[in-house]
């Protein structure tokens, strides 16, 4: 008597394709969809984690669409600061799905952006991208104009580019209840202050991430037919959950989400693949060794593995024509992060 | 009044102004040359007023340009002037042209001048003497064809140079004269045809530069920076007549 089983590739045993191997390398964990050829243009948004990606195409020489370039003469370590060089333009962290809808809404749709603006000690500071310019704006017309900078920046990129390349990082958020506005990190935490008559807590759940994501990627194939993407989802956990739950717990759900609608998401559509950067880190057969001290930023290893799975799958040699220079920890920008000052307090 | 000239192979084309006839208009005036190639004047220390070479090759180089000076005693001059000693100035004009945060401007401005030897140059002369200090930036690329940046982008990178840098040192920043600007970015062609190599005692002194070169200019655009130059030495000294400087 036969069944499936015995005529299934090794890769899909546990024992063989993942425990059983005497070296953590996963070959075969992804077949891409839309293989990279050398002059594919490569456009990257989405949470800390997604900093990683255009660097590391940008090392091996292919095309990382940058429609937003930083001054002449800014150093590398400032313009990390300053949010250029992270993304294809300056989004700052993309975290959530629902926030990416807004920004192809703003930039391809021409909507009108949130007037909302927070008061920093030196500057004003933008509610959507609230980690990118030290000290702040100087006033009002130089933050409204730069938002429209990248704006533009942002419809470049996407109207430029043959990859879109978005990975998943959060489920959580804070709205303004009357506005409407999706902030990009809770008011207060940063700057801004914290009502919460107006300030309300969304966790997002399978269908709305579906949702806003399906219609994030309309508008983008509205605005470049040509477009294909490539989802990946952050391995890195939650700072700090407002959902109630355990931290643990609350991570698990939100990257489950993540995992599942960007599993929908390549299933559904021939123009959209997924990326296993999340497996390659969580994996039980890692046992969290790409983890830091701090058991949630992923090391520069970690880093290097996932991308060497990355382009060995698409079949470009590690060893040309650069070694990848990750950002450090220290270099990602994850304005997140500052949630974890408010847990000492606890 | 004594000036001293402290730079790198951008002095050569002040040089071949001021021995090619700019010295004539201006008597009372000497003008001694301390140059070294590439980033050489970069082992430069300073002892006792004096600026002294840590490498043989700078010494060589400053001997050769000054005509046997070996080190710069800052108590013989009345006004120093840094010339040259940076790079690929035109991004710095477009950043003025672009669409940036007065902020972001200022932080790329800091790091680019910061990257350089003109401002460490004007640093260590800081610190070996009062006397008035004047900066002048390598010559923007010659070009042939004049592209989008105008003369006011131009003028607004000085003026931002100067409020955010040069007025720190203090230092007076000096552009390049408006007859030498193709566009706000480049120098017209004319100006880097004939340039020539820094005499510093080697084989190839005064040899012509290769036929693409863009980034070195020729005695002409000298007389002229020097010209400039020269002038507003003489305003500084009139608005300040008692400055002991200019005694």
């Amino acid at each position: 008597m036969t069944h499936p089983y015995e005529n299934i590739p090794k890769s899909a045993f546990w024992r063989g394709a993942v425990a059983g191997r005497e070296t953590r390398a996963l070959p075969g964990i992804w077949q891409p969809k839309h293989p990279l050829e050398q002059d594919t243009k490569v456009a990257s948004y989405g949470s800390c984690f997604a900093q990683h990606i255009g660097k590391a195409l940008a090392a091996r020489g292919r095309h990382w669409v940058q429609s937003e370039p930083a001054p002449h003469g800014l150093r590398p370590e400032h313009r990390a600061a300053f949010g250029y060089d992270l993304f294809s333009s300056r989004t700052g962290n993309i975290y959530t799905s629902s926030m990416l809808l807004n920004w192809c809404r703003w930039a391809l749709m021409e909507e009108a952006t949130p007037r909302e603006v927070w008061q920093g000690e030196d500057g004003l500071i933008d509610p959507v991208r609230a980690g990118l310019e030290p000290g702040g704006f100087a006033d009002r017309a130089e933050f409204f104009a730069a938002r429209q900078t990248s704006l533009a920046a942002f419809r470049n990129a996407v109207e430029t580019a043959d990859l879109f390349v978005f990975t998943l990082g959060l489920t959580e958020s804070w709205v303004n209840n009357v506005t409407k506005m999706e902030y990009q990190i809770c008011p207060g935490t940063i700057a801004g202050q914290f009502d919460p008559s107006v300030h309300v807590f969304v966790n997002m759940g399978f269908s709305e991430v579906l949702s806003s994501l399906e219609a994030a990627f309309d508008l983008l194939r509205a605005a470049n037919g040509k477009l294909k993407f490539l989802l990946t989802v952050s391995p890195v956990p939650l700072t700090a959950t407002a959902s109630g739950r355990h931290v643990l717990t609350a991570t698990t759900y939100s990257k489950s989400v993540l995992r599942a609608v960007a599993g929908e998401m390549a299933t559904r559509h021939r123009d959209v693949d997924y990326f296993p950067s999340y497996e390659l880190i969580t994996a039980p057969t890692m046992r969290g060794s790409f983890y830091s001290e701090n058991q949630r930023s992923v090391t520069p290893a970690g880093v290097q593995f996932v991308m060497r799975h990355f382009f060995e799958a698409e079949g470009v040699s590690a060893a040309k024509p650069a070694p990848v220079q990750s950002p450090s920890e220290a270099d990602l920008i994850c304005e997140e992060e500052i949630l974890d000052a408010f847990g000492d307090t606890r | 009044m004594k000036i001293a000239v402290i730079g790198n192979s951008h002095i050569g084309a002040l040089k071949r102004g001021w021995d090619g006839g700019v010295s004539k208009e201006y008597l009372g005036v000497s003008l001694t040359f301390f140059g070294a190639r590439n980033s050489a004047i970069s082992a430069l220390s300073v002892n006792a007023g004096r600026l002294i070479p840590e490498t043989s090759e700078l010494a060589q180089s400053f001997a050769v340009t000054s005509g046997g000076q070996r080190e710069v005693n800052a108590a013989e001059y009345d006004v120093f002037l840094a010339y040259g000693m940076c790079r690929e100035l035109r991004g710095q004009v477009e950043n003025h042209a672009g669409s940036f945060s007065s902020a972001a401007l200022t932080q790329a401005s800091l790091d680019y001048w910061a990257s350089y030897n003109l401002l460490k140059t004007l640093d260590k002369i800081k610190q070996a003497t009062e006397r008035p200090l004047f900066a002048g930036h390598a010559p923007l690329a010659a070009a042939q064809k004049a592209e989008d940046l105008t003369q006011d982008d131009y003028h607004t990178f000085l003026a931002a140079a100067q409020r955010l840098v040069f007025d720190l040192i203090p230092a007076k920043l000096i552009g390049q004269p408006g007859a030498t600007l193709l566009d706000g970015g480049a120098t017209r062609a004319e100006f880097s045809k004939g340039s020539e190599r820094l005499a510093v005692g080697k084989p190839d002194d005064n040899s012509p530069h290769i036929a693409t070169e863009v980034n070195h200019m020729n005695a002409a655009y000298g007389a002229l920076w020097l010209r400039a130059f020269l002038s507003r030495v003489a305003q500084t000294k009139k608005a300040a007549p008692n400055e002991t400087a200019f005694s």
